[in-house]
């Protein structure tokens, strides 16, 4: 037995580490999608009439259309018929504020090292803690809205702030946009939103962080940031799920809208769960993200650190309408054993002078599939728009697989376009020159793989970045010999 | 410390080292000698525990231990250090980040208690004094875009951070003009002692007047055909290797 | 979409068995490649210009006198074959020693035999529409064998003659044996500004050591063309393609490669300078089975008024194929403002021991040389060309023989300067 196969062999695989799920009291919807139950959701969420059409609206077109398959993805049949699509801790009125969340909640946050207690919270990152696709609570508001800063979940938004939330949502994404879109715009049931007044820079960070509890639910949750002129903000995104041998499937949609002037810096690490070693079970992460850098010299940065989930469609883009805007998109996929990604952005130039970058870096172990795939549009108006896309992909072992589908459509002569792409394996020069220093085959490959994605983790608020490359070493745990 | 028997060793099965027995006690400097795929740095890459060579036959004990079954981590864990001919670039991991795994990764395994921080940085500060190299160099990735001088001074920094027992210097001196050439050879001889022992493989004669050897060999179709002290080396550079073979 | 009625008719006129059955496999493979058309032709609406112009794919079977397209041949080349709408005149052809060149139908039984088991092989007919309804209605395949240890050093020009109101079909397939050398130039020549169709699929099988070099040219005004050239190379084998293209309303052209064996070669390079309406289509494939092969595309292209430059390059590296090395890349010069550039440069890989990398760039001139060179008195329209002309030297310097290579530069010297820069 070779070297390779044995360390395979032994690979025995890190446990995924919030694997476990909590028993509360739950407020579940009978299985299956018709009209009903989008009624059902909009009544339980005490929601207007304009809100309930919309999401008819969005189911009338879920319905006339077909789920995309033009993915490098094998997605089994999904039931749509065999989910709950709402599910909700049980609360019995409306919590004024965290003292009153459920003790066995905060416990389940803390044990996922989320404190939702404000005078324990260090760093100043105010939270918003989604379950089951409903918000239990989020912190640190009043200390944002001294500054009229709005944060709070999404249910709460549509009753106290109708006007912010009618006036942008659906606008970036709208009701027919894609299928899972549709999808979410019908029964989403909760998620975050984030309002910047203003010229106000938030002192902190904004953090979302989601978690799969039930079983049989799916979890489809919107959110929705909206950056005024001169403002900015640093918003992140974090989630778990318990394992399960069934797949569980997770639609979200996040709009972003950055006026003049204004800057959106949105950061997600993606830790769902993946599915065991041999492939089974593991969230379905289907997700629209998309922002529109509306004003002139606006900008919208996505990071992203994808480790989880078993199989990953999403593609966060920029719209750059206003003049001079500015669209980034950094990302680390990693798949190991059987999980699937196909992820990318697309960068639409509408607006003069707008630029774009595109750093993506793909590491595929095991027997998974990673796909980068991005859209890079220059419009006829678009002048002097520059873009720039790096994609690197790095294979360990030879049973997966590394894809890279760029498309790129260019209408307007004074732009400039340049992509990039290598794929290669981890150099054994390089791991021979750790192994001579005395670390060992593990700690070199997690050494070498974060060092090749270090561009993109540095991109991510310092507390984060840590906590990023801790999960880039266990998702890869015994991948590789 | 280092007890070579009989020592065959192929690459692809191609036969490069037939039989080369060697012996080195602690507080000697000893130097292989010679002419360009004779095996010198099979014979340094065979020590370090590099798996794309095989060995066919005989066999390296260190410090008593024998050798064949133990990975380069590990050996390396024991106190070899080999300084690469060729240092390797690994972007994004700077040459701090990568001494701070390996410092610690050595220390747990000896069971001691991993170095914080501060203390690391105190090491660091401490040994970087030795070959004069800077803290820009060693925050950025590792020998990405390091010049020749940069990279082998860097490799004689990592030899001073891990402080090893058996040092092997692979053609050091390649691409080095003469004030790096002192800058490396002095620390070298900084780090030099009763307890441990230097291989300084080499072409050229010239490394030689900066790092003394005890005994010098020479390496020719990958068995050593002759041992002497430091004259033979001067012998060497000026009858060229040609003398070797025709004596033989 | 297509009438397969209509083309199972044209099948059964058809006398020999081995073609029927390979033209209703043909048939039966239709509908999968009508699936993938959406996706392949995305920039490029061929099928619906075609059944606008024509409403039948069906071609014509009337013939002119042949001596008429006598003044069309070269008299610089040495040796020529002519096709008329897609059949072989072989009393205006000159064919060296040591190649057969004949019509499927008039070859003996063996050796038919030998191409049967390669022809309508490797096209691409499942993946791509007009292959397969080539495959279904051409009327004769030309056969080309060069037979083993052949060194041909002239090189070797086939005249495609394209006079007809209704589509045509051209179908050729080149047995080149072992250690065999052999060079190619191919072009098609519209009778008419506008108003044709031509389609043509080409299939080489290239042995062990077998040396291709294949050039073909394209400026064919306001003419429609659809080209696919299907490659299968064994070990140790080398294959240079050189693609040029300068008019045409559309130009669809397909290369794909497999490089079934170790140690092969696989070199593409295109350069295309459209204007006024063009539109070129450039889809490449290359497909890596085996271990330690290298693959190297360049394609540059230079787009100016009202025109669109499509490319689209797949590298696909299979498991086996540990070893590889892969390049490909697609530089974009846009002249004008309402020209247009797609480009998709894709990889597919399986195997962890290769070295891929692609790279793709959509820019302008360059204003600081521009502004040099005028300053040293050239003027602009010259500077222009010059900068221009530069920018297609890393395409044509890659052709090894200088006369060919000179005469390829003068080609597009002469092209350029028909090109505009506001």
């Amino acid at each position: 037995m070779s070297k390779d196969d044995k360390i395979l062999k032994e690979f025995t695989s890190k446990e995924y580490e919030h694997g476990w799920s909590v028993d509360f009291d739950v407020d579940q919807a009978p299985k299956g999608l018709n009209e009903d139950i989008v009624k059902l959701i909009s009544k339980k969420k005490n929601e207007p009439k304009w809100l309930l059409d919309w999401r008819l609206e969005a189911f009338s077109n879920f319905k006339k259309i077909k789920e995309p398959n033009w993915s490098n993805l094998k997605i089994p049949k999904i039931d749509y018929q065999d989910i709950s699509y709402y599910s909700a801790p049980k609360k019995k009125k409306m919590l004024k504020s965290m003292d009153e969340v459920d003790p066995e909640l905060i416990k389940t946050f803390e044990k996922l090292g989320i404190s939702l207690q404000e005078q324990k919270r260090l760093s100043g990152v105010a939270v918003d803690a989604v379950i089951d696709s409903v918000s239990i609570g989020t912190t640190f508001k009043d200390k944002l809205s001294e500054l009229g800063i709005i944060f709070c979940s999404f249910s709460e938004a549509v009753n106290e702030h109708p006007d912010l939330i009618r006036k942008h949502l659906g606008k970036v994404v709208p009701t027919k946009d894609n299928y899972f879109a549709c999808l979410n715009s019908a029964v989403f049931s909760d998620g975050s939103f984030c309002y910047i007044p203003k010229g106000v820079r938030c002192p902190m960070e904004l953090s979302t962080y989601f978690r799969i509890n039930a079983s049989n639910t799916g979890q489809f949750e919107r959110t929705l940031i909206v950056a005024d002129e001169g403002s900015y903000v640093s918003y992140l995104e974090g989630c778990t799920a318990p394992m399960r041998d069934e797949n569980q499937l997770h639609a979200a949609v996040v709009e972003i809208h950055a006026e003049k002037d204004a800057e959106v810096k949105y950061s997600t690490v993606q830790n769902w769960y993946p599915g065991d070693k041999n492939g089974k079970g593991g969230i379905y992460n289907f997700v629209t993200k998309r922002g529109i850098c509306n004003g002139n010299n606006s900008k919208i940065s996505w990071t992203q650190v994808e480790t989880g989930s078993a199989i990953t469609w999403k593609y966060p883009s920029c719209i750059l309408k206003g003049d001079n805007s500015v669209g980034e998109f950094y990302s680390v996929a990693v798949t190991n054993n059987y999980q699937q990604a196909d992820t990318g952005t697309k960068m639409i130039h509408i607006g003069k002078n707008t630029r774009s970058k595109i750093i993506s870096k793909g590491i595929s172990a095991g027997h998974s599939h990673n796909s980068y795939r991005g859209h890079v549009k220059v419009m006829r108006r678009a002048n002097n728009s520059r873009n720039f896309s790096q994609c690197d992909s790095l294979l360990l072992g030879n049973k997966c697989g590394a894809h890279t589908f760029p498309y790129i459509d260019i209408e307007n002569k004074s732009s400039m376009v340049e992509h990039e792409a290598t794929t290669s394996k981890i150099g054994e020069d390089q791991i021979f020159y750790c192994l001579q220093r005395g670390i060992d085959e593990e700690n070199a490959i997690a050494l070498i793989v974060n060092g090749y994605a270090k561009e993109v983790l540095k991109q991510l608020p310092m507390e984060f970045s840590v906590e990023a490359q801790k999960l880039l070493s266990l998702t890869l745990e015994g991948s590789v010999g | 410390m280092l007890e070579i028997k009989n020592l065959h060793a192929s690459i692809d099965n191609t036969k490069i080292l037939n039989g080369l027995d060697l012996s080195v006690n602690a507080g000697e400097v000893h130097a292989i000698m010679g002419p360009n795929g004779s095996g010198k740095s099979t014979l340094a890459s065979v020590i370090a525990g590099r798996e794309d060579y095989d060995v066919t036959d005989g066999e390296i004990n260190f410090q008593g231990n024998e050798l064949s079954d133990i990975g380069p981590d590990e050996r390396a864990r024991e106190g070899i250090f080999l300084a690469f001919q060729y240092p390797v670039e690994i972007p994004g991991v700077s040459t701090t980040n990568f001494m701070k795994t390996a410092v610690n990764q050595i220390r747990e395994s000896k069971g001691e208690k991993p170095l914080d921080a501060v203390e690391f940085l105190k090491l660091m500060k401490e040994k970087m004094k030795l070959v004069n190299i800077k803290q820009e160099l060693l925050s950025r990735s590792i020998n990405e875009g390091f010049s020749g001088g940069e990279k082998k001074r860097n490799e004689i920094f990592q030899m001073a951070m891990l402080n090893p027992k058996l040092s092997i210097l692979d053609e050091t001196d390649s691409g080095l003009d003469i004030d790096a050439l002192k800058i490396v050879s002095k620390g070298v001889n900084a780090l030099k002692s009763k307890e441990n022992a230097t291989v300084v493989v080499t072409h050229y004669q010239r490394l030689l007047e900066y790092i003394v050897p005890d005994f010098v060999h020479v390496l020719m179709d990958g068995k050593i055909v002759k041992s002497g002290d430091k004259n033979l080396a001067l012998e060497l550079e000026e009858k060229g290797y040609d003398w070797i073979k025709v004596k033989n | 979409m297509i009438d397969t009625v209509d083309l199972r008719k044209s099948i059964s006129i058809e006398d020999d068995n081995i073609i029927k059955d390979i033209k209703s496999k043909s048939i039966d493979k239709l509908k999968l490649s009508y699936k993938k058309y959406k996706e392949e032709y995305k920039y490029t609406p061929l099928l619906r210009n075609i059944e606008k112009k024509f409403g039948s794919f069906n071609s014509s079977k009337n013939i002119k006198k042949v001596d008429s397209y006598k003044d069309l041949i070269s008299t610089n080349d040495k040796y020529y074959i002519v096709t008329l709408n897609g059949t072989f005149i072989e009393n205006l052809s000159k064919i060296p020693n040591g190649i057969d060149i004949k019509n499927l139908k008039d070859l003996s039984k063996n050796e038919q035999n030998i191409f049967i088991h390669s022809y309508s092989k490797i096209d691409d007919s499942i993946d791509d529409i007009f292959s397969s309804i080539n495959s279904i209605l051409h009327s004769n395949c030309l056969t080309f064998r060069i037979k083993k240890s052949t060194i041909l050093k002239e090189k070797i020009s086939i005249i495609n003659i394209v006079d007809s109101s209704k589509p045509t079909y051209f179908r050729k397939c080149f047995i080149i044996d072992k250690n065999s050398e052999v060079s190619f130039s191919e072009e098609f020549i519209n009778i008419t500004k506008d108003g044709n169709f031509s389609n043509s699929v080409n299939e080489i099988y290239m042995d062990e050591n077998a040396v291709l070099n294949y050039f073909s040219t394209q400026n064919i005004n306001k003419n429609y063309h659809y080209n696919s050239i299907n490659v299968f190379q064994k070990r140790n084998s080398t294959s240079n393609f050189h693609t040029y293209s300068f008019s045409g309303s559309i130009i669809r052209n397909n290369l794909n490669i497999k490089l079934l064996d170790k140690s092969c070669f696989a070199n593409m390079y295109g350069f295309y300078a459209i204007k006024n309406g063009s539109h070129i289509d450039n889809h490449t494939s290359v497909d890596h089975l085996d271990e330690n092969s290298i693959s190297n595309e360049h394609y540059k292209g230079i787009v100016d008024n009202g025109s669109n430059g499509v490319f689209n390059g797949k590298i696909f590296v299979r498991q086996k194929a540990q070893k590889t090395n892969a390049f490909q890349s697609n530089n974009n010069i846009l002249l004008s403002d309402n020209a247009k550039v797609n480009t998709k440069p894709q990889l597919e890989i399986w195997a962890d021991d290769v070295k891929c990398s692609h790279g793709c760039t959509v820019g302008q001139l360059d204003d600081d040389a521009l502004f040099y060179l005028m300053s040293r008195g050239i003027s602009r329209k010259d500077a222009i060309s010059l900068l221009l002309s530069a920018f297609s030297t890393d395409i044509t310097e890659k052709i090894e023989d200088k006369e060919i290579r000179e005469e390829y530069q003068l080609m597009i010297l002469k092209e350029l300067e028909g090109l505009n820069y506001e």
